[in-house]
């Protein structure tokens, strides 16, 4: 007797109220990167370093890229930082 | 009644309550809301299949972005390991982390020990290891991120990681996911009010329509429905109806007029045909007089008798249900007929009787209305006409139809009564003196009308042309105007 | 005649009885359908006056339908309250010889049942009709009487035809009106009497005795003594 008065409301709730489950992946701390810190961003600058001195025609924008960086780097803003230095970085491989 | 009771019972009182406002089931068989609901879903299919489409093309857009990176980047790393092994992964690792602009790469190349080689991870995630690709969260400098990885095992028990951060987009594909739910409410809540307000348009024009039939029931004939002017079809019914009404309102006048003239017209010969068998009753002194009295009265029934088969006729051919026994044929025979029938009473009248038929004059109707018809006409031509004169009967095929005319030179019908005189029981003042029922002219009019033609009567100067139009079969299909 | 009447209400039946009884015919009455039936089916008659509209639920339609369908052709007579042509139309298709309307004159349903017996007899060609001194060729299209031609006009040939036929009986206008010039209303005016007696002119006037005689409240009568 009621149920058909309960058709309705059963059936809205059932369209709304289905959410998928977002099952997480989640046992313990999760990892850290480790390619966005000042640690990351002195060994980038050193390869870049490297690279400069045996390319046999490094490019201008490269070594300005470089200091720009690593001056970044110092002055503790490490991700625009790295993101000189991966830009010099690329320069300087299609240079080669 | 003990209070355990009392509750009991308000409780199912106020739960009876509750489910009466909710729409029962009943609801669903009345047309309008089923109405509604059509609208509604279809409304809501339009919005679900745009929503989709949106979503599959941009959030699936990023998925397979991001997809096709990682591949790319897995494709080059299985060749520089086939090239090199682990070594040449590891370079090129650290090279590609060194060039990733985008700052989004994930590597992680770790010994069987699960020992970090290679990477921008500080550990090997835990997780389990048989899954392909997955989804993993990992802390950076700027928060938690989420990142989309991929796990290959490779020989001498090396694992390795690649992946791609998708935080952004994912950020992006919540944005996206929400614009698109709140897109979705807002529809179905516009599906609501549009699926009512259809309800409503609908019912409001059925229930105009319903309004004036139920008061035309209940009697009142002058209501008509409303035309809006706005919609094709229901206007359309609405004139309809209002066509159906005009012709029912004039045919209850007919019914009225011809009630009122029965009233008077048919009382004054059974009037006199009682008088009469009263009289003798009382006063008849031999069985002659009976006698004689008896055959008057009879007669005086009989002319009773025929007026109301003439009121018959007219009624079965003003209803029209004789037209689907309608067949083509040729009227000249019938008219030389009917000519031939009337011209001995004409001349014994001192009239002359022409007539002026075309060979074959075609027609699609009912043989014996037209006959009955014009045996009418002639009827009042030759009763009307005073010695010396000429009635013609003249009959013509034409293009839009055929023309059949009776013209007399006697007194004529005046202009003011013209109209008129196809009113059942109508009589003019010429016509007073002269025998018959006034039913004659009514009979031509309906047999016209029914053949979707119109008697025309016209000044013969002198007298009166009577002129019966029909036109061709071809536009014997619309209906007449009743 | 042996003549069968098939009707149910009183008053009718009876004065059509009685009628039929004085003009000298042997008549039998059924009040409902299946009676009806029965007699028709089982006796012989010479015509039946049948009433469209019978109790028991054997009406006229049925009655004429179920007779043809037994291969008894006698002629019949419809009598009926319903007057529309549609009705005429069925009750003729059903197998009737006839159709009158209620209410009717005696006289004219005597003339009618009678005109019946006359066509049931089966009449082979016939190519002269002679009725007295008239002789009417019908393959000519002539007409002599004493010997002497009369002239006549096609509509008058025919109804003098009309007349010949039916010699010896009644012959009402309504009659006429159906069988010369295919007319089944009833005109306002005395038409058939100017042609009756037009054709008097020419075929009663020029000779010492009437063969074209008038039968009071009824019709006419072609007979060479007088009625």
């Amino acid at each position: 007797m009621f149920a058909g008065r309960l058709i309705l409301p059963a059936a809205l709730a059932a369209g709304i109220g289905l959410g998928a489950a977002h099952a997480q992946h989640d046992s313990g701390p999760p990892p850290r990167m480790t390619s966005d810190t000042r640690e990351y961003c002195d060994a980038l600058a050193g390869r870049v370093a490297r690279e400069q001195l045996s390319a046999r025609n490094p490019a201008p924008e490269a070594s300005a890229l470089a200091q720009e960086g690593t001056q970044l780097c110092a002055e503790g803003r490490v991700a625009p930082g790295i993101v000189r230095l991966r830009r010099a970085w690329v320069i300087l491989q299609a240079g080669d | 009644m003990d209070p355990g009771l009392r509750r009991r019972r308000a409780r199912g009182r106020f739960l009876a309550r509750l489910l009466d406002m909710l729409p029962s089931e009943r609801v669903f068989h009345s047309a309008d809301v089923r109405f509604g609901l059509i609208y509604a879903a279809l409304f809501g299919i339009s919005a679900a299949a745009l929503a989709a489409f949106v979503w599959w093309s941009t959030a699936g857009l990023l998925l397979r972005q991001t997809e096709a990176a990682i591949d790319a980047d897995v494709l080059g790393l299985t060749e520089r390991y086939n090239e090199g092994g682990t070594a040449a992964v590891r370079d090129t690792i650290q090279q590609r982390l060194a060039a990733n602009l985008d700052d989004d790469a994930i590597y992680m190349l770790v010994d069987p020990a699960f020992r970090p080689i290679a990477g921008n991870l500080d550990r090997w995630p835990s997780v389990p290891l048989d899954d392909d690709a997955f989804d993993l969260e990992i802390r950076r400098a700027r928060g938690l991120s989420k990142v989309r990885v991929r796990h290959f095992d490779l020989p001498g028990g090396y694992q390795l990681l690649v992946g791609r951060d998708v935080e952004v987009r994912g950020q992006l594909r919540g944005m996206l996911q929400n614009a698109l739910l709140w897109a979705a409410f807002i529809a179905v809540l516009l599906g609501t009010v549009g699926a009512w307000a259809v309800r409503g348009l609908f019912r409001a024009t059925l229930a105009e329509i319903s309004a004036t039939a139920m008061a035309i029931s209940a009697g009142d004939l002058t209501r008509r429905v409303r035309v809006t002017g706005q919609g094709e079809e229901f206007d359309l019914l609405a004139e309809t109806i209002n066509d159906m009404l005009d012709r029912i309102s004039r045919l209850m006048d007919g019914v009225r007029q011809v009630s009122n003239a029965i009233a008077h017209d048919l009382r004054t010969p059974i009037t006199r045909a009682r008088t009469r068998l009263e009289d003798a009753a009382l006063h008849a002194t031999c069985e002659a007089d009976l006698r004689a009295a008896i055959e008057r009265a009879t007669a005086d029934l009989d002319g009773v008798v025929s007026v109301f088969q003439a009121l018959l006729r007219i009624a079965e051919i003003e209803a029209g249900a004789r037209r689907s026994a309608f067949v083509p044929f040729d009227a000249a025979p019938v008219l030389a007929d009917l000519a031939d029938l009337y011209c001995a009473v004409a001349e014994d009248g001192g009239l002359v009787l022409e007539t002026d038929i075309a060979p074959e004059v075609q027609l699609f109707g009912d043989r014996e209305m037209i006959q009955q018809a014009v045996a009418n006409l002639l009827d009042n031509a030759i009763k009307f006409s005073p010695p010396g004169g000429v009635v013609r009967l003249a009959a013509r095929q034409g293009p839009a139809g055929i023309e059949i005319g009776v013209a007399d030179q006697g007194a004529g019908i005046p202009k003011a009564d013209r109209a008129r005189a196809t009113q059942r029981f109508f009589r003019g003042e010429t016509a007073r003196s002269t025998p018959g029922s006034g039913l004659g002219l009514a009979l031509v009019q309906a047999v016209a009308t029914l053949h979707g033609g119109a008697l025309a009567l016209e000044d013969n100067d002198p007298g009166l042309r009577a002129v019966l139009r029909l036109p061709v079969q071809a536009e014997r299909a619309a209906l007449p105007p009743a | 005649m042996r003549i069968l009447v098939v009707e149910d209400d009183k008053d009718v039946a009876g004065f059509v009885v009685k009628g039929l009884r004085e003009a000298g015919h042997v008549v039998e009455h059924a009040d409902n359908g299946r009676d009806g039936l029965f007699l028709a089916a089982s006796e012989g008659f010479d015509a039946i006056v049948l009433d469209r509209m019978l109790p028991g639920g054997v009406d006229g339609l049925r009655l004429l339908e179920t007779l043809r369908s037994q291969g008894n052709t006698t002629p019949v007579l419809f009598l009926s309250a319903m007057a529309q042509v549609d009705d005429r139309v069925r009750g003729l298709k059903a197998g009737g010889d006839d159709y009158m309307t209620k209410p009717f004159a005696f006289a004219e349903l005597l003339a009618r049942v009678e005109a019946l017996t006359r066509r049931g007899k089966g009449e082979g060609p016939v190519t002269k009709l002679v009725v007295g001194d008239l002789e009417m060729d019908l393959l000519s299209r002539g007409v002599k009487r004493a010997g002497q031609k009369i002239d006549l006009q096609p509509r008058e040939f025919r109804l003098l035809e009309f007349l010949m036929r039916h010699a010896g009986q009644v012959v009402t206008r309504t009659m006429l009106l159906e069988g010369v010039w295919d007319y089944h209303f009833d005109p306002q005016t005395n038409v058939i009497d100017v042609h009756v007696s037009r054709l008097r002119q020419k075929v009663d006037k020029p000779f010492p005795s009437s063969l074209i005689h008038t039968v009071r409240n009824a019709g006419y009568m072609l007979r060479a003594e007088a009625p």
